[in-house]
């Protein structure tokens, strides 16, 4: 069954366009080369007075191929790497796993 | 059977209420992975800095590649652990590279009751099959088990100093982290020395007895042991009950 690893980072607005290039730089291929897939990159506004929260949603094949996307990561020095740096401006954050539902709308509101 | 342990520094800035529940549900990991044995954890002391110990086993490598893919280890044991996790709760590694190690076992002899003591020597040993031998032999002068050294007896009336258990092994968990059998790595620490004792005390009494832990303190390792142990990484800790 395909999983979703949702990481959810709170950073300070003013990080907003910083963490950004960070991931999509840095983080988000490294990702990619351990296998993971990437489904969205979403993000609160930076300009609501609050801290943003930046969500990447991930996707894999079931938790045997997490089991091998975990040694792949574990393996590559630029994980240990992006998540001291990224970490640096991280001031909170969840990762939870998420599985289908049944429940599908696939594309529905994307435009 | 595959005796296995995780240990890690706690944040010191990490939230008391998150670490609380790292603890209580790694403790309990056997209730939700059924291949989990024997789950317990403590907490000691590396200078200033506390340590968080998960101890537990697998009947087999089959048994533990069912934990590697596991959800509930993804889900959550990860959750706290992984570097790139936002909820991760330890530290970099401040433990000279002693976050997972373990050793293969014929039978449970490790078992202990909560409130007993359990005493992790983390040795690099020098090369060579002889020289394990010879460690072995050494560990072995310095810790004949009581002799009622059974799962069952392992009660905080054992008597004396002696050790409830005593299991020098080759570090194969460090080494074989994946499946337990393909080596991936090379461990810090070549061999894990596992001791049980009824209490605290008994341990201590155990150290200041031994011939060899008083040289290890005179001379250090490699010393005390004509060149046999290079280092060694050395804790000990209160098991409490899951």
């Amino acid at each position: 069954m395909t999983g979703f690893l949702v990481d959810t980072h709170r950073i300070d607005a003013g990080d907003h366009d910083r963490y950004l290039a960070f991931l999509r730089e840095r983080t988000i291929p490294m990702m990619r080369r351990a296998g993971l897939r990437l489904v969205s990159c979403l993000a609160t506004l930076p300009d609501l007075g609050e801290d943003v929260s930046v969500q990447t949603t991930w996707a894999f094949d079931d938790h045997v191929a997490f089991n091998e996307i975990r040694k792949n990561l574990v393996f590559d020095p630029d994980w240990w790497g992006c998540a001291g740096e990224a970490r640096a401006m991280w001031k909170g954050g969840e990762r939870r796993f998420f599985y289908p539902t049944g429940i599908e709308g696939p594309g529905e509101g994307i435009s | 059977m595959l005796r296995r342990f995780e240990m890690f520094v706690v944040r010191p800035d990490a939230d008391p209420a998150a670490v609380a529940q790292m603890r209580r549900r790694t403790a309990v990991s056997g209730d939700f992975i059924p291949e989990v044995l024997d789950s317990a954890v403590g907490t000691g002391r590396v200078g200033a800095a506390s340590y968080y110990v998960w101890e537990h086993a697998y009947a087999s490598p089959e048994s533990y590649r069912r934990y590697m893919v596991h959800p509930y280890h993804a889900n959550v044991i990860d959750r706290y652990l992984l570097v790139d996790s936002p909820e991760r709760l330890i530290a970099e590694d401040e433990l000279d590279g002693a976050g997972l190690f373990g050793y293969v076992c014929d039978r449970p002899n490790y078992r202990l009751p909560a409130g007993a003591w359990r005493r992790l020597i983390l040795l690099d040993l020098a090369p060579g099959d002889e020289v394990e031998r010879g460690m072995r032999a050494l560990a072995a002068t310095q810790s004949a088990t009581t002799e009622s050294a059974t799962t069952e007896s392992a009660t905080t009336e054992s008597p004396g100093s002696a050790p409830i258990f005593s299991n020098l092994e080759a570090n194969h968990m460090g080494a074989c982290w994946m499946d337990a059998e393909t080596f991936l790595t090379q461990p810090r620490w070549s061999h894990v020395w596992e001791l049980g004792f009824a209490t605290q005390a008994h341990a201590a009494a155990w150290d200041a007895e031994s011939a060899l832990m008083r040289a290890v303190r005179a001379d250090g390792w490699p010393a005390a042991t004509d060149g046999t142990v290079l280092g060694a990484f050395d804790v000990g800790y209160q098991v409490e009950s899951a």
